[in-house]
């Protein structure tokens, strides 16, 4: 496989983001910074599973059941005395597992079937973790999840977890920049345009939607474990129906073309219930008015502003040389 | 030149009159759901934290060592999500540094937020009905409000013993509420010598129809504690219509006023009920009427425990001398007894159970509604009700 290449400019665009998000701990005011930028990192993780079950033209609904089950997976095996870090890759499996199964069944759904099927399954998994106490804890959660360790060094505190989280996110980001530029990406791409066509041209276009349900069910699996071991703390409220909503408002409000847009959704809605917080009940109505401004005058997403702003750019030279080509 | 001066001279001294009220003031969190199902519980424990600051500020303030703190406020929402209950409390502690915070409301927030409130020496007041809430290792939580933990053997042994029930079935949101007082009510009702039939219905249920018509059949008593007043009146509304004419024990919450406009005074006759308050307290009932008369609407049973909790909390900070050492103020309030509050003298109990005093320790009631009022008919303490 040949990396794909891109222009300077992005690269050290991307350089200096990456830069300061690094660099976060040293210039943050105070912990509280590098809680949000933490928060960030998970919900970037989640949104871009989100994102890569979106390209290959699904909506998924049960993304929160996934994190969920991650969660338990993660924090019930940990507690039985397994290393954290390999735990988080088991739940990551454990839920790409699931959703494979899962996926090969309901993904032959189109359409609301499928929202529908995905809707039921993060509700059945907040229900399992509800009844089934004797294993998860039932309504009150399990307590004292074992945080994170590598070789001995304890990721407790703030400033130790997010250089662990942002790297985790990162990873993901990267992954799935390259997947999408790899032909199983075009393949989800295409699929996700005319599925119809797609399968005339001799690919599986069930396969595909499989294995993207898979891989982003799998992300989600791995940052629900993720978050259980910063917060130390999982119960059924954890990942809710609503979670499932949040993420796929980030993945709307910032644009679901490519990674970028992952990036600006979270970047803007992961702290803009912060700004919101203490206006007690008021803050649903402005949080759900910036929602609705944003759809109706950016529908394609925050993202789509560069692409626009970088299209513009392009035109107006090429104006400029046919104006002056028809100049005598 | 000289305006330059003077400007800088202005900005000096707005800068050190704002020094002077930075440090001469507490700033209490307010850390609770005030969105969604629980906003009412997260009002009454903002009006409760707003009427104690108001009632210090007015006397010119906190007289801690012979100086005086003005009470601030500072609230957020929770979103009833055990993460953002993290997020909020972070707030609190790290970005407002807040020592004293009015929360967290729920159970799940307030497991969730304990390690952290336990490292920063935060003190809080928390309103969650979990056990887990309290103990040894949460050396700063504590509890002003009194929970089924405390009220559900006395009450139950006292109700069995007036009403001869032994078949009695309970309807329970299938949430960490409901699952808790579920549990405690199941063993309360053994140590009275009953049988409790435990049901778990989705939050979201309106029609009890079906399951009542089952569960109805071999019961000879019905315990709605546990669920929100507007459920409590429709259970009771809708087993009175299918022709259920045994008790009925609301044996928690505060759900009387609501019930009795979702069930009708009919249907809620004869029904014993939870309450937490005294309103023939004359300074309790001073409370209801303030709160009354400021927010125009009927009061949340809890809110008055939170103002308690921080008269309490003023008291120790005052004897300790300090508004900033949280462990010396822990070991102040901790030593507390029959402090006088609004709801007569109040101290600590719960060594026995949770492994630390932190819980308050403070009378409450069975009452009875008869004619669409409720009348008390019974005094309890962790031990009795008499």
């Amino acid at each position: 496989m040949t990396l794909p290449t891109t222009k300077p400019v992005h690269l050290v665009g991307v350089g200096v983001a990456v830069a300061v998000a690094v660099l976060l701990p040293w210039f943050a005011p105070n912990q509280f910074y590098i809680h949000l930028a933490t928060v960030g990192c998970i919900n970037l993780m989640l949104v871009l599973g989100l994102a890569i079950i979106a390209r290959a033209g699904q909506l998924s609904m049960g993304h929160g059941g996934f994190a969920l089950v991650g969660g338990y997976v993660s924090a019930l095996l940990s507690m039985k005395g397994w290393p954290p870090l390999l735990t988080l890759f088991v739940a990551g499996l454990v839920a790409a597992v699931i959703a494979a199964a899962l996926g090969w069944i309901i993904l032959r759904l189109r359409g609301v079937y499928f929202v529908l099927v995905a809707f039921a399954f993060s509700q059945i998994a907040v229900l399992l973790a509800l009844d089934m106490s004797s294993i998860t804890g039932g309504a009150n959660g399990l307590v004292g999840v074992p945080p994170i360790s590598i070789v001995g060094y304890v990721l407790r505190a703030k400033p130790q977890f997010y250089p662990f989280a942002l790297g985790c996110a990162l990873v993901t980001l990267l992954l799935t920049w390259l997947l999408y530029r790899s032909p199983l990406g075009t393949m989800m791409a295409a699929t996700a345009e005319n599925q119809r066509l797609t399968e005339s041209s001799g690919i599986d276009t069930h396969r595909v939607q499989v294995i993207a349900f898979t891989i982003g069910s799998g992300i989600a699996g791995f940052a629900g474990a993720l978050s259980t071991h910063y917060l130390r703390f999982i119960s059924p409220d954890s990942y809710t129906f609503w979670e499932s909503v949040s993420y796929l408002t980030m993945l709307v409000v910032g644009g679901r073309d490519g990674v970028l847009g992952p990036v600006v959704g979270v970047l803007v809605l992961t702290p803009l219930p912060e700004l919101l917080r203490s206006t007690e009940g008021l803050q649903h109505i402005i949080y759900g008015t910036m929602l609705v401004l944003c759809l109706m005058f950016v529908p394609n997403g925050l993202a789509s502003l560069v692409h626009t702003w970088r299209a513009r750019q392009h035109v107006a030279p090429a104006n400029a040389t046919r104006v002056v080509e028809e100049v005598p | 030149m000289k305006r330059f001066e003077l400007i800088a001279v202005l900005a000096a001294l707005v800068t050190c009159s704002g020094a002077a009220w930075a440090e001469d003031s507490v700033t209490i969190g307010v850390h609770a759901s005030f969105s969604g199902a629980g906003a009412a519980f997260a009002e009454g424990m903002l009006a409760a934290t707003d009427f104690a600051a108001e009632d210090v500020n007015k006397d010119g303030g906190l007289d801690v060592g012979g100086k005086r703190y003005k009470i601030l406020i500072k609230q957020y929402d929770d979103r009833y999500r055990a993460a953002d209950a993290v997020t909020a409390m972070d707030r609190l502690m790290i970005q407002d540094g807040i020592h004293f915070v009015v929360g967290p409301m729920g159970s799940a927030a307030a497991v969730a937020t304990k390690d952290q409130t336990t490292s920063g020496k935060v003190i809080t007041m928390t309103l969650a009905f979990t056990p887990r809430a309290l103990g040894a290792d949460a050396p700063f939580a504590y509890r002003p409000v009194i929970t089924t933990g405390e009220f559900s053997d006395p009450q139950v042994a006292w109700l069995m013993k007036s009403t001869s029930a032994k078949q009695v079935v309970s309807l329970l949101p299938n949430d960490e509420t409901g699952q808790q007082i579920g549990v405690a009510n199941f063993n309360s009702y053994a140590k009275a010598g009953a049988k409790l039939q435990v049901e778990y219905f989705e939050r979201e249920r309106v029609d009890f129809v079906p399951i009542l018509t089952r569960l109805l059949m071999k019961a000879d008593g019905l315990e709605l504690g546990g669920n929100s007043p507007t459920t409590a009146g429709l259970i009771l509304k809708q087993a009175r219509e299918l022709g259920y004419r045994g008790p009925v024990f609301v044996t928690g919450g505060d759900v009387s006023a609501e019930m009795l406009k979702v069930a009708g005074k009919e249907a809620a006759e004869g029904t014993y009920v939870h309450l937490p308050i005294d309103t023939g307290l004359p300074d309790t009932a001073a409370y209801v009427a303030r709160f009354k008369a400021k927010y125009g609407q009927n009061m949340n049973g809890f809110s008055p425990f939170f103002y308690v909790g921080l008269q309490m909390l003023f008291t120790a900070m005052k004897k300790a001398g300090s508004v900033d050492d949280t462990t010396k103020i822990a070991t102040t309030l901790d030593g507390l007894s029959d402090v006088p509050t609004a709801m007569g003298e109040a101290g600590w109990t719960g060594e026995q159970k949770y492994g630390i005093k932190h819980q308050i320790d403070l009378p409450f009631y069975v009452g009875q509604i008869k004619d669409g009022v409720v009348t008390k008919v019974a005094t309890c303490d962790v031990n009795a009700c008499k």
